[in-house]
């Protein structure tokens, strides 16, 4: 378990819990691009991404007075979006994705070969990242969100399952079977 | 297994979305409005020692507060007294029972009449009084109540309407008598004594008026409640032995009359008192306007040496009253 909270990203949350405002200028432009893909590859439409994003953002700041150094900054930033996207999971008509229920996710072994079985598509780079964004938008929101999580914020499987709540063995069947499918739909298995 | 180095070189390729430089800017300005807004309303000094400024002053009022209800204890307790030093003096001096030592602090100090702080508490008083159940409820003491009872009696404190009644030679004798008391009685000696005195005090007017008397002018910050209840007694004792003077006959000697006049409810004879002191002392306390009518009404019953040293006494204590008609005679021998 990695577990190194003396990095940078702890000690500047830290220095903006005791009032200094520079130190959140620091860390918002550290990670908020990655916090604003995540919600943008989760929810699929930018304005929602906007809103959660902000909420997000706007609940760190509220919360600031009462954070202390139990993990990396990441898995503390990505649990309050997490928390986030399944509140909004929750107010849609639809209500929490199935994926987050079950405890491997869907199996889905194969990816229809049709997909990824295009050459066209790996001589274009461009076209390859496009189908890949697709593929991953086509992914359950559970293994969308573990992948997200490990490319955004670079986590490891045990930060996952701390941000995700979920244990670790659920994290990394998740991952695991995100990657899978994105190779089968990229053609690269 | 979980990390693919294509995927991952494909996926940052593809993706560079970031937020819009305004909700950047909205969220730095929501945090520097969130941010201000505590650090200006809780100024360093309260957050620094907001906390300890706050304990020092409960501490403070905690202790204050003790004070204060130390002090006023023991006025809730023990009703506040002239005699309470002398009172502890003689009490100083009595054999202590067990249980009684360990109920009522022998070493603490006498309590201070307040007047100024305006508590007296007077039911609660009453109702901690060790006596006020005893005088309120029990019947009088009898020459033939049980020795059980005294002794009971003796294991409590000493009503204060009791002492009051006694002349201060009585109530607050010297140690030396006190501890002559103390030597000659088997078990709380003082106290019995007390009891027994006062039975005997029911019965013998002459040691009541003279107590009444040497009361007067020993304590003279006697409150006015406690006058005016006295001079209600004298004042019923007058009527009665007006009455019993009235049922004697006329022509009998002035000592009987004296000694009918005299209130004598146990039954035990009277000691013979010459009928002008006992006339002089009843009325001491009287408002001259009633003492003047008692002169009137001994004079019309006949009774005129008393009537006479009554007027003598009255005229020594207030020479410049004026007097009634009926009284103008004897102003000029």
């Amino acid at each position: 378990m990695r577990e190194d909270i003396t990095s940078g990203d702890e000690v500047l949350m830290e220095r903006f819990r005791d009032g200094e405002s520079g130190a959140f200028d620091v860390l918002y432009g550290r990670h908020k691009g990655g916090l604003f893909r995540y919600m943008l590859r989760q929810c699929g439409n930018r304005g929602v991404a906007e809103e959660l994003f902000q909420d997000v953002w706007m609940n760190l700041i509220r919360a600031r007075a009462a954070y202390t150094v139990q993990a990396k900054f990441t898995t503390y930033l990505y649990r309050l979006a997490h928390n986030r996207l399944i509140d909004h999971y929750r107010s849609q008509a639809g209500g929490m994705p199935a994926s987050f229920d079950a405890a491997d996710g869907p199996v889905l072994d194969n990816i229809e070969a049709g997909r990824n079985s295009d050459p066209a598509i790996g001589a274009d780079n461009r076209q390859q990242a496009a189908r890949l964004l697709q593929l991953i938008g086509e992914l359950p929101e559970a293994q969308r969100e573990a992948f997200l999580l490990q490319q955004e914020s670079d986590m490891s499987v045990e930060e996952i399952a701390k941000a995700t709540g979920v244990s670790r063995e659920t994290a990394k069947s998740r991952l695991r079977y995100a990657i899978n499918k994105l190779r089968l739909g990229m053609g690269a298995v | 297994m979980e990390r693919d180095a294509r995927l991952e070189a494909l996926y940052h390729a593809a993706t560079r979305d970031e937020p819009p430089h305004a909700l950047d800017d909205a969220i730095r300005a929501a945090e520097r409005a969130v941010s201000s807004k505590p650090r200006s309303a809780v100024s360093p000094f309260s957050r620094s020692w907001g906390v300890p400024v706050s304990i020092a002053a409960v501490i403070v009022l905690s202790v204050s507060l003790v004070v204060v209800i130390r002090d006023e204890a023991p006025e809730m307790v023990k009703p506040p007294r002239a005699d309470a030093p002398a009172m502890s003096a003689e009490r100083r001096q009595e054999p202590v029972a067990s249980d009684r030592a360990s109920s009522v602090p022998e070493a603490s100090p006498p309590p201070k009449p307040k007047q100024s702080n305006g508590i007296r508490l007077n039911a609660p008083q009453q109702a901690l009084r060790p006596d006020a159940g005893i005088r309120d409820n029990a019947a009088p003491p009898s020459a033939t109540q049980p020795q059980k009872d005294a002794r009971a009696m003796g294991q409590l404190r000493p009503a204060p309407s009791l002492l009051a009644k006694r002349s201060p030679a009585e109530a607050f004798p010297a140690p030396g008598a006190a501890r002559d008391k103390a030597s000659a009685s088997d078990e709380q000696p003082s106290l019995k004594e007390e009891m027994r005195r006062d039975d005997d005090a029911v019965g013998e007017p002459k040691t009541r008026s003279e107590r009444n008397q040497s009361q007067a002018k020993a304590t003279p910050s006697v409150s006015a409640e406690t006058k005016t209840q006295r001079q209600r007694e004298l004042e019923a004792d007058s009527a009665d032995s007006t009455s019993r003077a009235r049922v004697a006959a006329a022509p009998e000697s002035k000592p009987a009359a004296a000694a009918a006049a005299a209130p004598s409810v146990s039954g035990t004879p009277a000691k013979p008192a010459s009928p002008a002191a006992d006339a002089m002392q009843g009325y001491v306390d009287l408002p001259p306007e009633k003492w003047l009518e008692r002169i009137a009404d001994l004079r019309k019953q006949g009774r005129i040496e008393e009537a006479k040293a009554s007027f003598t006494a009255f005229r020594k204590r207030y020479p410049e009253h004026p007097l009634p008609a009926s009284l103008k005679d004897w102003a000029n021998p």
